[in-house]
């Protein structure tokens, strides 16, 4: 892992015009991805993490999202001023992404090589015999047993891990510099899970390249991340190493979250830490922090604006008004 | 726990229940190609105001053991107690008053409410079913509501008006509203948001000790079993591979696939990352599961005999049941090996 950081993300609006309002998804977000390192990208259903990642690869639902304002650096270039056409060189070949759900991200009428094929020629031209060794030749390196009988299979035939394997041989197949992993084990089942994890890991090793790795899961989180991210109510509240972020989390919510997962280990029974109340609604955003109708510690300046981002230790930032009156 | 002492008996006793599935090719002509074993020979009992968590991956069999459980299938072979009696044979009053002593809650609070009912309806549901009077039926759908944290004012809106965590709450107060001995919980929490999960288990755990209501947990989310769960069963590919208290089972794991699991299980802290056993391979068909142990494809100690002789589910200390090779009373093994070698000597 370097320090140059391969994708920054500065200041990213992305809001989504409904008939009921402006649903404000990603107000503000800004991190930076680091070449080799993985990043988790953590928080609860709609807090606008996947949006932050379609946002960034530019697939927002047409119509209803728009990107407002804001800067994704990819290598340094700024590519939400790309046109549509070079758009489309960058995704697959320079940045890719893996979703959640592998039976609506492959093509049900199409053989899995013929996917991988598709893929690949994207990248060089060559013979189909060429080509379709080249396919088998990337599923082996996803793990899968006797690649050149599956090539020929269709995605039904397939079990849930496999299809992910096959989504993760699509995506790394370009060779990208920046994965996007939304979600991508949280429709298999626990030791599937783990074999995709450390799939992930071995190929985010040979090849270099960065991961963001978008979670619910603080779990994952300790196996994947070398950094993670916590979101909140369309804003990244705090960031930083994986490690310190588990011993001393500075924010109140990463905090309650933390403390609110039952252990696998020490004392069983008694209560969980629980955090009172709902997110607030993106409709509808509070001013000042978002988070302050839940928290603990809230403070009368709390309401009065945005909080400051506040450096609280090496690389480790929160965005909270308690911390900035220290 | 003595079985055949009526004073003893547990609230729920599954014994040795079975249940096969016919697979069909065709439909005219329809031939029965084989049958899914989809729970083969699974017994476990759970004690008044306890809780059994039931954990495996998908295709163990446990949401089909949970329906035989809630009366919803009839099994192959084997029966189901609760409180002594057969629950399979139940007819007309019989029936209703099991449906009220045993209830569930499932796992998607989006689609287990009756989006056009209100709130209230949905929680009176049962009661009026069994025949309770107006007056009585609004007192307890207040009461319901307070018990689950609920607003007594919150009785007259409808599901789309509530938040996912509240919904859940909502399905509870149903599940609640006859009195249950029994709720079966499938997977309560895993369709929660993370900070909305600790309230709910909470809450699951205070309504235990108001109304010493039994719960099979089933779950597949081992952290969430250790902290709600009395005692423990593990299943693989319709089978008890492991049954022990919670506290003994966490406390050493023996089963290679309870192993594999629990290092499967993502642990909160990056500190307590330990060894990490990854299976190879996928979870086999149930169609055809593998001869012998099922679990012996994919587990790392497999031996030979592994392939071809069932294990068969033993204690191997107070309380605690594994079906493994592995673990077998070393004399017994020693006491087949001597009776062998005294076979061989009488045959030279």
């Amino acid at each position: 892992m370097s320090n140059e950081n391969v994708l920054e993300v500065r200041d990213l609006v992305t809001h989504l015009f409904l008939r009921r309002g402006v649903v404000k998804a990603v107000d503000g977000v800004s991190f930076d991805l680091k070449r080799g390192e993985v990043l988790g990208l953590v928080g609860e259903s709609g807090c606008g993490k996947s949006l932050t990642a379609l946002s960034i690869m530019r697939l927002l639902p047409k119509g209803s999202a728009r990107t407002l304002r804001g800067e994704v650096r990819l290598g340094g270039e700024n590519i939400l001023t790309r046109s549509p056409r070079e758009m489309r060189e960058i995704r697959g070949r320079r940045i890719s992404m893996i979703l959640q759900d592998p039976q609506t991200s492959l093509n049900p009428v199409f053989s899995v090589g013929e996917q991988l094929r598709e893929a690949i020629f994207r990248r060089r031209r060559g013979s189909k015999a060429e080509v379709m060794q080249e396919a088998a030749g990337a599923l082996r390196r996803v793990e899968i047993a006797a690649p050149d009988q599956r090539i020929g299979q269709f995605p039904h035939q397939m079990s849930g891990g496999m299809k992910q394997r096959v989504v993760g041989a699509i995506a790394i197949s370009g060779q990208p510099e920046v994965l996007i992993a939304d979600e991508p084990t949280t429709a298999l089942d626990v030791t599937i899970q783990l074999q995709y994890l450390k799939l992930l890991k071995r190929l985010q090793a040979e090849t270099g390249m960065a991961i963001l790795f978008i979670t619910h899961d603080f779990g994952v989180v300790a196996r994947m991340c070398n950094r993670v991210a916590v979101m909140y109510a369309g804003r990244i509240v705090e960031c930083g190493p994986v490690a310190r972020i588990f011993e001393h989390p500075s924010h109140p919510y990463t905090q309650a979250l933390i403390a609110s997962v039952p252990r696998m280990s020490g004392t069983v029974g008694g209560r969980l830490t629980t955090i009172d109340g709902q997110p607030p609604s993106l409709l509808n955003l509070p001013a000042g922090c978002r988070f302050a109708a839940r928290c603990g510690h809230v403070q009368a300046g709390c309401r009065d604006g945005y909080p400051p981002t506040v450096m609280v230790g090496a690389e480790h930032t929160a965005d909270c008004w308690r911390l900035g009156r220290q | 726990m003595i079985p055949g002492q009526d004073s003893t008996e547990p609230l729920l006793r599954v014994d040795n229940v079975r249940k096969y599935y016919p697979f069909n090719k065709g439909t005219l002509f329809a031939r029965t190609l084989g049958q899914i074993k989809a729970v083969d020979g699974v017994s476990f009992s759970i004690e008044p105001g306890k809780t059994l968590g039931l954990v495996g991956e998908s295709g163990c069999g446990k949401t089909t053991t949970s329906r035989l459980i809630l009366n919803l299938e009839t099994p192959t072979a084997g029966e189901v107690l609760l409180e002594g009696q057969p629950i399979h044979d139940l007819k007309g009053d019989a029936l209703t008053a099991f449906r009220g002593k045993v209830q569930a809650v499932f796992q998607d609070p989006w689609s287990s409410l009756n989006p056009r009912m209100t709130v209230g309806r949905t929680i009176a549901e049962s009661l009026i079913v069994a025949g309770w009077e107006r007056p009585r039926i609004a007192a307890r759908v207040e009461e319901l509501l307070d018990q689950v944290r609920l607003e007594p004012g919150h009785a007259q809106l409808y599901p789309h008006e509530f938040s996912g965590g509240q919904r859940q709450r909502i399905a509870l107060a149903a599940a609640l509203a006859s009195r249950p001995r029994l709720i079966v919980l499938d997977e309560p929490i895993s369709a929660l948001d993370v900070s909305i999960r600790a309230q709910m288990m909470n809450l699951l755990k205070d309504i235990q000790a108001q109304d010493d209501v039994a719960y099979l947990l089933v779950a597949h989310d081992l952290a969430t079993v250790r902290h709600m769960a009395d005692q423990t069963v593990v299943m693989y590919l319709g089978k008890v591979v492991e049954h022990a208290p919670t506290h003994l089972l966490f406390d050493g794991v023996r089963h290679p696939y309870t192993q594999a699991l629990f290092s499967a299980v993502l642990l909160a802290r990056p500190d307590q990352l330990g060894d990490e056993v990854v299976l190879r391979g996928e979870i086999p068909s149930p169609l055809s599961p593998p001869s012998g142990c099922r679990f012996h494809t994919r587990c790392p100690h497999a031996v030979p005999r592994c392939s071809s002789v069932e294990p068969p589910l033993r204690e191997i200390s107070p309380g605690h049941r594994v079906a493994c090779h592995l673990y077998e009373i070393d004399n017994a093994s020693i006491m087949g090996g001597g009776r062998a070698m005294a076979g061989d000597e009488r045959v030279s």
